[in-house]
């Protein structure tokens, strides 16, 4: 089988940290960023810590779901440096857990709010919108995909476009992570006794939930290195795969031994070994029962000496669906400018973790990087990026 | 890119009218799994009924990896349709586990853990062509696995959100047009040609109907080959692709069931079951009339 190089080519992204790399690896470096807070309608409880994009206002459901899609893949196609041919033939790989809810919420609230009660509360339905729209405004002949796995939705559109390009069926792919704010999202966690009350503390013992987060990221791969984009240009970093595996055990939060199960296939489909892996991007969504089987499948893959590892989810939020496209974006910006970002908010050491992230940024001069992400009906998915040597 | 040739081992085909009030499916779930599944909507309960009845029909044992597609366009619109309504027109919270299942890849949790899969579980969808892009991608990954024998079970799912007035004014379809739901499914593979009942030749998407004729014109079609048309194109549009072509007619389902975007699947695990011998070309366009897709099989 003939297997292709495939280069990350461009990345563009919309997140509550910024819309450029440069703003996001700045936020990163300093290793702070304070939520916003978001008050959920008809109830009495305090407002919840809330990671929402630049400029939004406090409204629940995002009215301009289109317009901060196309900020993000016309940014990530100009990094890309892509050529109008290329354009026209670029294949969509969409990740989103909600799709368009945020809009379709929005036009809902507009019709109870002018007194048509009977209207529809889906206006339209198809989680395959976003995709087709992508694929209509580029004009491209491309195949589109949209995944629907939850938590690992983006993670798997970048898998399964990585291994199309790699085995030559395709020279490019658009990988596209949406997830922006609605009240669907926000009172089903709630309901759920996911989410924090004040902060977002991954593996610490002190954690509480999640705080969400809205966010798009657009990332294009390519057969060809990057060449005109200032994308780390010099030392380009490409996609080696990974792997999507299920735990059909537990509905919620994976058991340790799936989430060692996929790391183990990511690396078995990579051909790289434990030791070969320099850096974690964990999952880490701050919620007590993920945390530490996260914290334990990791252990029972790498042993106690962990790879340094770290989570994103501080710095933007859980993005849910768009977490493997945004939080992949975040990583590349630091890295490019030489640093694993610290994890803020740990403070102690959990034992039922068993394990430190990061609480200092970390110098990083290259290799192997471990993206993972796992989400609710036991679907897990382990990504390694590297670079080039 | 590996020339692996893809096999169908079990086919089922699953349609049910939609008609107010909505089908209560839990006796027939029971009844196909001999146990109740509690707290599960409609829309996993079509994907269980209709994934059990592809395996109980398979010749080949489901393994622990078999590789799980599930397809859909409008995943659990009921669900999401009731939540939405709850949450902004009656102003309450939903409850936990409604909230978990209206995940679309709830189903694909379902399924793996009753089939005690450790495996890959995409739910995939598509605006137009989810059960066509879902089996692309199913065949893709066989033709490329490093596995001696990957199988993969690839199913179309879809549901009705009631009451059907609703669901026809947000799907763009007339007030008296005719609804189905469906959950049809294929059993496919590579590496063993003793068991199968189908070969897949190929999937193929087109930008257009020049395309598409091309392609097809220039194609070695197996005889004797028969051609369907998707929801999208009218008798007189498929006729007219027949004549293009070298075929030898039109395939209509036995069981006629209306609309429903994951026909697809329907037709092929349908034509399976009675064409023997036969192979088929599945062609469908998008809702815009633009784009198409198209599938060929052969029964063995």
């Amino acid at each position: 089988m003939v297997k292709n190089r495939v280069f990350i080519r461009g990345c563009g992204v919309v997140s509550a940290i910024g819309t450029t790399q440069q703003a996001i690896a700045l936020t990163c470096h300093n290793g702070i960023a304070i939520p916003g807070s978001t008050t959920l309608p008809h109830s009495c409880e305090q407002p919840l810590p809330y990671y929402a994009l630049p400029g939004k206002t406090d409204k629940i459901s995002s009215p301009d779901l289109y317009k901060q899609i196309n900020i993000a893949v016309d940014s990530a196609i100009h990094d890309a440096g892509l050529t109008v041919d290329e354009i026209s033939h670029l294949p969509v790989f969409v990740g989103s857990t909600a799709g368009d809810i945020s809009d379709l919420e929005s036009h809902y609230q507009h019709e109870l709010h002018h007194a048509n009660v009977d209207a529809p509360p889906l206006y339209r339905c198809g989680f395959g919108v976003l995709a087709e729209y992508i694929i209509d405004r580029l004009q491209s002949d491309g195949q589109q995909f949209t995944f629907n796995t939850a938590c690992s939705s983006g993670a798997n559109a970048l898998l399964m476009a990585t291994r199309m390009v790699a085995a030559g069926r395709i020279a490019n792919a658009l990988v596209v992570g949406v997830e922006t704010r609605n009240q669907m999202s926000l009172q089903g966690f709630n309901t759920m006794l996911l989410l924090a009350a004040q902060h977002c503390q991954p593996f610490d013992k002190d954690r509480s939930g999640t705080v969400l987060g809205e966010g798009i990221g657009a990332i294009v791969i390519s057969r060809q290195k990057p060449l005109s984009s200032d994308f780390s240009a010099a030392r380009p970093y490409y996609c080696l795969g990974g792997a999507n595996l299920t735990d059909s055990v537990n509905i919620t939060s994976s058991d340790s031994s799936k989430i060692a199960a996929v790391i183990a296939q990511a690396l078995t489909e990579t051909n790289l070994h434990p030791a070969d892996i320099k850096v974690i991007k964990a999952h880490g969504t701050s919620t007590p029962a993920n945390d530490s089987a996260e914290a334990q499948g990791m252990r029972q893959l790498f042993g106690d000496e962990l790879p340094p590892f770290t989570s994103l989810k501080p710095y933007v939020g859980h993005t849910l669906g768009a977490c493997g496209v945004v939080e992949s974006i975040i990583m590349l910006a630091c890295l490019k400018e030489h640093f694993v970002p610290a994890t803020p908010g740990f403070t102690t050491f959990d034992e039922t973790c068993g394990c430190t992230p990061l609480t200092q940024r970390l110098p990083f001069d290259g290799g192997n990087i471990m993206l993972n992400h796992f989400g609710f009906g036991g679907n897990n998915t382990s990504l390694v990026i590297a670079n080039e040597p | 890119m590996n020339d692996r040739l893809t096999y169908i081992y079990g086919a089922a085909a699953h349609a049910w009218q939609a008609n107010e009030p909505a089908l209560d499916l839990k006796p027939q779930l029971q009844a196909a799994w001999g146990k109740r599944f509690r707290r599960i909507n409609h829309f996993i309960e079509l994907a269980l009924i209709g994934a059990k009845s592809c395996l109980d029909q398979s010749q080949l044992e489901i393994e622990a990896d078999c590789d799980l597609y599930l397809a859909t366009e409008q995943g659990n619109v009921a669900g999401v349709a009731d939540i939405t309504r709850l949450l902004l027109k009656e102003q309450e919270a939903p409850m936990p586990l409604a909230f978990l299942n209206i995940s679309n890849n709830m189903a694909g949790f379902y399924l793996a853990q009753s089939l005690k899969l450790h495996s890959s579980n995409l739910t995939i969808a598509h605006h137009s062509f989810p059960f066509e892009t879902a089996l692309d991608l199913a065949m893709f990954n066989i033709a490329n696995s490093g596995r001696a024998v990957p199988c993969a079970l690839v199913g179309g799912v879809e549901e009705c959100a009631y009451p059907l007035s609703q669901h026809r004014q947000r799907m763009n379809l007339a007030a008296d047009a005719p609804l189905a739901e469906g959950s049809s499914w294929l059993h496919i593979g590579a590496g063993d040609q003793q068991h199968a009942l189908a070969r897949c030749e190929w999937v193929k998407f087109f930008a257009d109907e020049s395309g598409l004729l091309s392609f097809l014109q220039q194609a070695a079609l197996p005889s004797p080959t028969y051609l369907a048309g998707g929801d999208n194109i009218s008798d007189e549009t498929a006729v007219n692709f027949a004549a293009d072509l070298n075929v030898c007619g039109i395939y209509k389902c036995a069981n006629h069931v209306p609309f429903h975007t994951t026909h697809c699947a329907y037709t092929l695990a349908s034509f399976i079951g009675e064409k023997r011998g036969r192979s088929l070309i599945h062609i469908n366009r998008d809702k815009r009339g633009r784009r198409y897709a198209a599938v060929s099989l052969s029964v063995i």
